[in-house]
Order: structure tokens, then sequence, then C-alpha cells
């Protein structure tokens, strides 16, 4: 038992419940001829059914200790933010710098701010492996990223 | 008097030459070709057989990108809402038309927001039966359905297919009923078909040209304008007394709206170029279409039927996309 | 004796050295792409799909057959190191692969995975020459009736995917049922639950939600404590699965051979349905189902496996009846029909070299991929000795670039982080992802099935008990949910009584 398990239980039963009301206005339609929302109905059902049964069993056990808290370690959830702030950026940025110089930002960025890596190490990896996947991903498979600021159009004149 | 005059001619001759330079140039970066599904769709396919051509006849590079999802809308939004320079042309099909005739919330107007350049191939769509099955012709199959209403079961590609409004537009000039079985694709149709779990299966002929060739499975009558050579023996629904089934997959190049018409012009010559030459025609045959160019004014005539009929369908056939 | 001699001019075709090389193309670009993100073998055989318009119809086949096989091989390797199932058929791979990886045997995991799907392709090609045309035949009586009892015996079979606590599985898959009804309703073509978005007409991809749910939040996980090691938390231990592996996977090798087989030929989530129907065989069958979760070999070796017993399998309908029965095999439907071959029950009569010279193919290539991947185990479990702090943010990269790959939209990507985040809440509280995904999987399977069905029979629900494959399928349904629930009522009865 952790901190939040009844809270996501919850949770579960209020989607439940907002599935099922979306599967009736839907339309439900009827045993011999299901309408767009029929499964929909169903599966919430279910989904409040069993989270239900999840919340019955948390309260019937007896708890011989308070729960444990959600994050173990001092600095955990610091450390989860600042991790996830890293991809975040990168599809934010993507549009408008385009997948090299996006790639090269966070990596450095992660290779600083979770564990300090020397900078000399972080911007070297960072940088030939984001030329690395350049050219593999975006120029020699054709994954069609945005153009950004380098466009690979204007660059494909001089590759060959 | 006489300065000013060397100065007019001047001025035009620059002026000339930067227009005709202007011309010329287009152009002066790769032009990409917009297909609104995955690589490897029968829509990838038709544009990459073309693409090296097409480039070689433009002078210039052009660039096949898939921009797939929710079936090619939201490439023709994005293309809808591009800079109308020539750069970015859309492959535009049918199912762009129907999925306006039955969706009244399409955020983009095939009419409004486009500029046609030129249609590029034509497909055939049929009514296939199994191999077996007790229906010889056409018309023992609307006699079948006339006697007992709604207990055929009519398989399609999915809700607003063109199998989908290809049959309902024969049910209704037929005046017969029959249910509609929606599949995801032409070959889980097929499947259901040549399983007998569906009594016909309306699609595009390509799905099942093998099938039809193994007598695993009949075409009792195509939905095109006049008998094709490759299937001379099938009839079509026209000649059958029934002039108004007809109906095409096609797919075309169209550009933003307000696209400059020297460039429309030129795209549409490099496309016809390579559209004329035998060895297309052969490739695009062997893929199951038909080239078939249709220039920049006529295309924009035949888009604006197209989407007149297919209203017409859906709203006498209640086809609705919400 | 008709098949010997089949197989034999098979291999004359196969050995040509033209065609070895192909083959050898074929699996190595296979291995290759299931290894890195971005491209899957469908983006791959599109990509060739034009150069083989200039090589005879067999090399071409056999070259694109390489590349599908050696993708589903090399999808594991990635699920087995860094938590990320390629697609959705290495889902499995990840529950058992990643957790022996942690405890260093990484190196045994891919090792018997390289091996299972060699013996199970090898098994394969001798099923598929014996029995290609009778299972054609029988893969056509099945109707959406049929598939809907097999997508219910599917929903069953998921319960014996939980190894945690099984009431958090079930909300897991009722959960993953709600997210597999996002999009357009294919019956009426309504949306549903796309909030206006029209990238999400077409459903939630599964490819953000498995890499979301397995790679991002692992790495989440990961970087909760401050981890200056590397994934394997012990010495990593010898490259090769040990005598003892052996004998715990040959069994589920080969009983994940027989179905992933039969469950590849049918169309439909054949391979995925066969990977994990083999894990939950191989649970109900192990005679210490506790180690399942915790790096059990039968785990890894049962479902890897099957699922490339079943892209076997799949070459069945394309090559016999001509039906493709998933994209990848329309694409090669597309190669041959270029080169003006219509695959049918013809061509084996009229194309012998091209039928019987690609399976064999199918044959040489499992070698080559073993001989290819068995060398390459010892530089790949490097990656597990390199520091987390340094791997991690290629794994985030690498994530990004595979979802942003498959549909270039970064809705996907924007997907994938929520479900990052979303399973690494749920993951701290037990819940499991893998019924999630299935469920998500077979969820619409099953309701097009119904409703097609219903349309079909005019509204009659006893069609599925009449019909005797449909009957067959439920009424193993209801004796699998006996069986699994009525032992669970009775140990938590007790649990609540007098444990605790």
């Amino acid at each position: 038992m952790k901190r939040g398990d009844g809270l996501v239980g919850f949770l579960w039963v209020a989607l439940g419940g907002y599935v099922v009301f979306s599967g009736f206005r839907l339309g439900f339609g009827s045993f011999a001829s299901p309408g767009p929302g029929f499964i929909a109905v169903w599966a919430g059902s279910l989904l409040i059914l069993f989270a239900a049964g999840l919340l019955v069993q948390g309260r019937r056990r007896r708890q011989p200790a308070p729960p444990a808290p959600f994050w173990a370690e001092p600095g955990a959830g610091r450390r989860v933010l600042l991790t996830l702030a890293g991809p975040v950026g990168f599809t934010l940025l993507l549009k408008f710098l385009g997948f090299f110089l996006c790639a090269l930002l966070m990596l450095v960025y992660l290779f600083r701010a979770i564990h300090p890596h020397r900078w000399r190490l972080a911007l070297l990896l960072a940088g030939s492996s984001a030329l690395v996947c350049f050219v593999v991903f975006q120029y020699f498979l054709q994954i069609q990223f945005p153009p950004g600021l380098l466009d690979l159009h204007r660059l494909k004149g001089w590759l060959p | 008097m006489r300065k000013n005059t060397w100065g007019f001619v001047g001025v035009a001759v620059l002026l000339g030459a930067a227009l005709a330079a202007g011309a010329a140039e287009y152009p002066e970066k790769p032009v990409n070709l917009v297909v609104g599904f995955a690589a490897g769709g029968e829509t990838d396919i038709v544009v990459r057989a073309l693409n090296d051509k097409i480039s070689a006849n433009l002078g210039g590079q052009t660039v096949v990108l898939n921009k797939p999802g929710s079936g090619g809308l939201l490439a023709a939004q994005t293309i809808a809402n591009s800079p109308p320079d020539g750069y970015n042309l859309l492959v535009l099909s049918l199912s762009h038309v129907l999925r306006q005739a039955a969706d009244e919330k399409t955020p983009f107007n095939v009419l409004a927001d486009f500029e046609p350049i030129c249609r590029i191939v034509t497909q055939p769509i049929v009514l296939a039966v199994k191999g077996d099955s007790r229906f010889r012709t056409i018309e023992e199959l609307i006699e079948h359905a006339r006697a007992n209403p709604n207990t055929l079961n009519f398989g399609s590609p999915g809700v607003g297919s063109l199998g989908h409004f290809s049959g309902e537009l024969f049910k209704s000039a037929a005046g017969i009923q029959f249910k509609h079985v929606p599949f995801q694709g032409s070959a889980p149709g097929v499947t259901a078909l040549l399983g007998g779990h569906i009594d016909f299966l309306v699609t595009a002929r390509p799905a099942i040209t093998g099938k039809v060739a193994s007598g695993d499975l009949r075409i009792l009558a195509s939905f095109t304008d006049k008998r094709l050579p490759e299937m001379a023996e099938v009839p079509t629904f026209a000649e059958k007394g029934y002039p108004a089934v007809v109906m095409s997959g096609w797919f075309a190049f169209v550009a933003p709206a307000k696209t400059p018409p020297a460039v429309i012009q030129k795209m549409d010559r490099a496309v016809a170029k390579t559209l004329a030459d035998p060895a297309v025609i052969e490739a695009l045959g062997k893929l199951g279409f038909n080239a078939a160019h249709l220039g920049p004014p006529e295309l924009k005539a035949f888009i604006a039927g197209e989407l007149k009929r297919a209203s017409e369908i859906a709203r006498k056939e209640n086809i609705v996309i919400q | 004796m008709e098949v010997i001699a089949n197989l034999a001019q098979g291999f004359g075709v196969a050995v040509q050295p033209t065609n070895l090389l192909f083959c050898f193309v074929g699996v190595f670009v296979g291995t290759l792409i299931g290894v890195l993100p971005g491209i899957g073998p469908l983006g791959a055989i599109a990509l060739l799909l034009p150069t083989t318009f200039y090589i005879p119809p067999e090399s071409a086949l056999i070259m694109l057959a390489g590349i599908y096989y050696g993708a589903m091989y090399g999808g594991s390797t990635t699920s087995v190191l860094v938590n990320i199932p390629g697609e959705a058929a290495s889902v499995v791979t990840c529950i058992d692969g990643h957790q022996m990886a942690k405890q260093g045997r990484a190196g045994a995991a891919l090792g018997i995975a390289a091996f299972g799907s060699f013996i199970g392709g090898t098994i394969t090609v001798f099923l598929l020459a014996l029995l290609a045309p009778p299972l054609a035949r029988m893969a056509l009586t099945f109707g959406p009736p049929e598939y809907f009892s097999l997508m219910v015996l599917g929903l069953c079979i998921l319960v014996y995917l939980a190894n945690g606590p099984i009431s958090k599985a079930l909300v897991m898959a009722a959960l993953g049922i709600v997210l597999g009804i996002v999009g357009t309703d294919t019956i009426s073509g309504r949306s549903r639950f796309t909030f206006g978005f029209f990238e999400l007409d077409d459903g939630i991809g599964i490819i953000p939600v498995v890499m979301g749910l397995f790679g991002v939040s692992e790495v989440l996980l990961n970087v909760e404590k401050k981890m200056e090691r590397s994934i394997a938390a012990v010495k990593l231990k010898g490259l090769l699965p040990t005598r003892q592996d052996w004998k715990e996977s040959l069994g589920p090798i080969f009983r994940g051979t027989f179905l992933g087989f039969f469950l590849g030929i049918l169309p439909g989530g054949g391979a995925i349905l066969s990977s994990f129907a083999s894990y939950a065989m191989e649970k109900k069958l192990s005679r210490k189902p506790e180690s399942f979760g915790r790096g059990a070999i039968a785990g890894v070796a049962g479902p890897e496996t099957a699922n490339n017993a079943a892209t076997g399998g799949a070459f069945i309908p394309l090559l016999t009846i001509g039906i493709p029965t998933n994209a990848v095999m329309a694409l090669m439907l597309g190669a041959l029909v270029i080169h003006g071959l219509q695959p049918g029950p013809l061509i084996m009569k009229e194309q012998p070299a091209l039928f019987w010279g690609t399976i064999a193919s199918m044959y040489l290539g499992n070698g080559m991929l073993l001989l290819l991947n068995l060398p390459f185990i010892g530089l790949w479990v490097q990656i597990l000795k390199v520091r987390y702090t340094l791997l991690f943010p290629f794994i985030l990269l690498f994530c990004l670039i595979g979802v942003f790959g498959v549909n270039y939209s970064l809705l996907d990507t924007w997907l994938m982080l929520g479900f990052g985040v979303f399973g690494y809440i749920l993951r701290k509280l037990d819940y499991e992802m893998a019924p999630l995904v299935l469920a998500m999987i077979l969820g619409p399977l099953f309701e097009n099935a119904l409703r097609q069905s219903l349309i079909i029979f005019n509204g009659n629900p006893l069609v599925f008990f009449t019909r005797p494959i449909s009957g067959a399928f439920l009424a193993g349904s209801l004796l699998l949910l006996l069986s699994n629930l009525l032992p669970w009522m009775r140990r938590r009865k007790k649990y609540l009584t007098d444990d605790d």
C-alpha cells in the first residue's frame, strides 16, 4: 500500500463514470444492434466495478502501518521532473530548431541535469551522437523531421 | 524624352528578364508532393512510381512526403494552410471529396481551399461475388434483392469509403435494400467474401485482380462509364440501365488556393509529359491504375461534379461521418 | 515425398549466390531496423520496394521476407536491454526479458531468443511446406463470429498475464479496452473520445503507448535513485544460455512454435496474440509460476519463438490465397504484383521456384540470423555496463525518434510522454502494463467482429454458440475463467479471514 493508491482508485471510478455517460450519449443501441457507445458503456462499467473492488479490498485489509510514501528517496521527485523536462523541451522546440539542434540540446541538458558529468564529456558525446543520429535517421532512413533552422533540403545540394 | 524612352525600355527589359527568370526558376528548391497516407500505401506507391520522371520533366527535384493521419485528412488540412508558392502540393483523391460530402465538419473545402493542377490516375470500382456464388449476373442479384429485401450482405472497405458510396449509389438507383457490413480496408473484406461470410463486395479492382484471374471471385459489374479493355467481358452498370451508377477512384495533384497560374501550368506540363510515357502507363497498369490526365480547368469542373454527386448520395443514403 | 522434392527445388533456388546475398541483406537490414527506433519493417520495406523492381521476383521476396523476420528478432533486443518494445509483439518479452537483464542475464535472454527463433523458424518452414494449402482453406472458414469468439478467448487469457495483484490487472484490462475505443467507429463512422483532434481519428497509436508505458516510465523509475551504476545490478553472467536454461526453455520453444504458427495464419493480431498466449500458457504450465515476472527464461523463450513462428504462418494466406494478413504482407503482395505475379492458389503450381525458393530461403535466413546475432550478443550486453546517467538520455532520444518516425506527428510524441508519466505513477503503485496494451489491441478487433456478426446474422447472438469453431472458443474461454477465478476467490477469502 502506497500513498496515492486510494486516490488512483477513485480516479478510475470517475473515469469509468465519464466513459459510461459518453457511451450512452454516443448511442448504446441494443443487444441485437449495438451502437457506437455499446462497448464504451460496458468497458466503463467494468472499470468502475474492478476499481470499486480495488477500493473495497484496500479498506478491508487491516493496515498495521501507515501507507508508504510515494517517493522513497529524498530528491526523487525532483530528479524525475528534471528528467522529464528534457523530452518535453525536445518536443516543444522540434518545430523551430529542427532535429539536430533539439537532439544536441536535450542530450547536453540530460548529461548535466541529473548527474553533472564534465562539460567536455557532455558536449563531445552529445555533439557526436546528435550528428550520427541526424545522418542515420534524417538523411539515411529519410524520417521526415520538421526542417527547422537546418533545412535538410538546402543541405542536400552539398551531400552526394 | 529620348532618355526617358531608353530608361523605359531598360526597365522593361529588366522586368521582362526578371519575369522570365522568375518563371524559369520555379522550382528553385525541391517541391514536396504530400501524400496523406503512410509509405507503402497505394497512393504512396503511385506517386513514388511517377516521382523520378516528374522531377526530370519539371527540371527540378520533387520529393514524396508522407503525412499520414485520419484517412488523408491531416495532409489536406496542412496543405490548405500552406503558403501558395507551389512548393507544397497535395495528392488529392476521391476519398477527400467523399469525406467532405459525408462530414460537414471537414476542416477544408476541396473546391475553395485548393487550386487544381491535374488528375493523375483513375482506378475502376467493381462489384464482386464469390466464384461459386448463386448469382451469375448482376440482374440475378438485383432480382434476388428485390424479392428478399435486407437479406443480402454487402461488404465495403469501410464507412465512407469508395466502395461504400458506390454500393449505396447502386442500391438507390436499383431501388433495392441490402445490409452494409463495413470492414477495415479491402483485404479483410476480400477474405470474408472468399469465406462466404458476405454476399458481395464493392471495392477498387486491384484488391481482387488475382482472385478473379484464379476464378475464386467473379466481377458481376463495374462502376466505370464504359467497358475497360482489360475486362471487356464485364458489363457496366450504365449499360444495364443505371446510367447514374458511375464511380471511379482517382488521384490528382492540387496546390493551395491562390497559387500563381504559371506555377500550376508548369507542374501540369511536367505531369502530363510523364503520364504520356508508355513505360509509366504500363507500370501504373500493373498496379491497377489507368493513367488519366486532366488539365487544371477540366479538373476543377470534374471535382465540383464529383462533390455534388457525392453530397447527393450522402444525403439520400444518410452516410454521415461525425 | 512430394514435399521433399519441392523443398529440394526450393533450396536449389535459395542457395544461388545472388539469392543468398539478398537473403543476407534482408536479415541484416531487418536486424538493424529492429534494433534502431523510428523505422519498423513496414517503413524499411516501403523504402526498399522500388529497388525490387529491378531484381527477379524470387530475390525480391526473399529479401523482403528477410527484413520482416529479421526485424521481429531485432525488436526483442531493445525489449531485453532497455525495456522498449520495438512493436506490440515484443511487449511480452519486456516482462521477463528486462528482469533477466537487471539480474545480469541479458546474454542468456538474447541467446535463448535467438535460438528459439531459429528453432521456431525451422519447424515453421516444414509446417509451411506440409500444411500450407489445407490451412489456407481453413483460415477462410473464420468469419466475424469466429473472430469475435477468438478475441473473447484472447481477453480471457489476459488474466493469466498478471504477475502482481490480479485486481489491478483487471482494472488495467478494462482501461485498455476504453483506450481502444478512441477514434472513428468503423461501423457507424462516428468519432469517439477524440476531443476534436483529427489525429486521433485513427485511434491512439500503439507505438506511442508502448514506448511511453515501458520505455519512458522505466527511465523515470530509474532516475529516482541516485543511480551511478549501470542497469545490471550484479555482474554480467555468461553470454549464452546455460544447461539449466535450456532445460527450462525447450518445452516453451516447441509449444510456442506450434501456437505461433497456427495463430499467425489468422489475419489481424495473430502475431501479437501468439506471443502473449504463449506467455500465459507457459505460466499456467510452469511448476514455478511465481518466477514469471521476475526473470523466468521460459517467459522469454516461449513468446519470442511464437512471434517468429507467427511471421512464417502469416505467409500462408499471402502465398496461397493472395490475402495479406497485415500491412507488411500487403507490401510484399505489392512487390509481387509489380512483377506481374498474382499470388493465389495457382502460384504454387505456376511459380514453384518462387514459392518454394522463398520458403527455403526463410530457413537459411533463420540460420544466418542466428550466426549474425550470436556474436552481437556480446556487444549488446556491453550497453548494460554503461553508466546509467550516460545511457538514459540516449534511451529517451531513441524513444522520441521512434515515435515521431512512425507518423511524423508531434501529437504522438506528446502522447508517449503522457503515457510515460502515467505508466510511471501506475508502476509505482504495482499496476502492470502488459494487460492494458493487449486489451487496447484486442478491444477494437473484438468490437468490430461483434458488430459485423450481428449485422450479418440479423442481431441473433446465438450464432456465437451454434457455430462450432466459435462455440469451442467460447467454451474454452469459460473454462479458462473458471479455472482461474475459482482458486483466486478461494485464496482471497482465506487471505481476508486468517491471513494478513
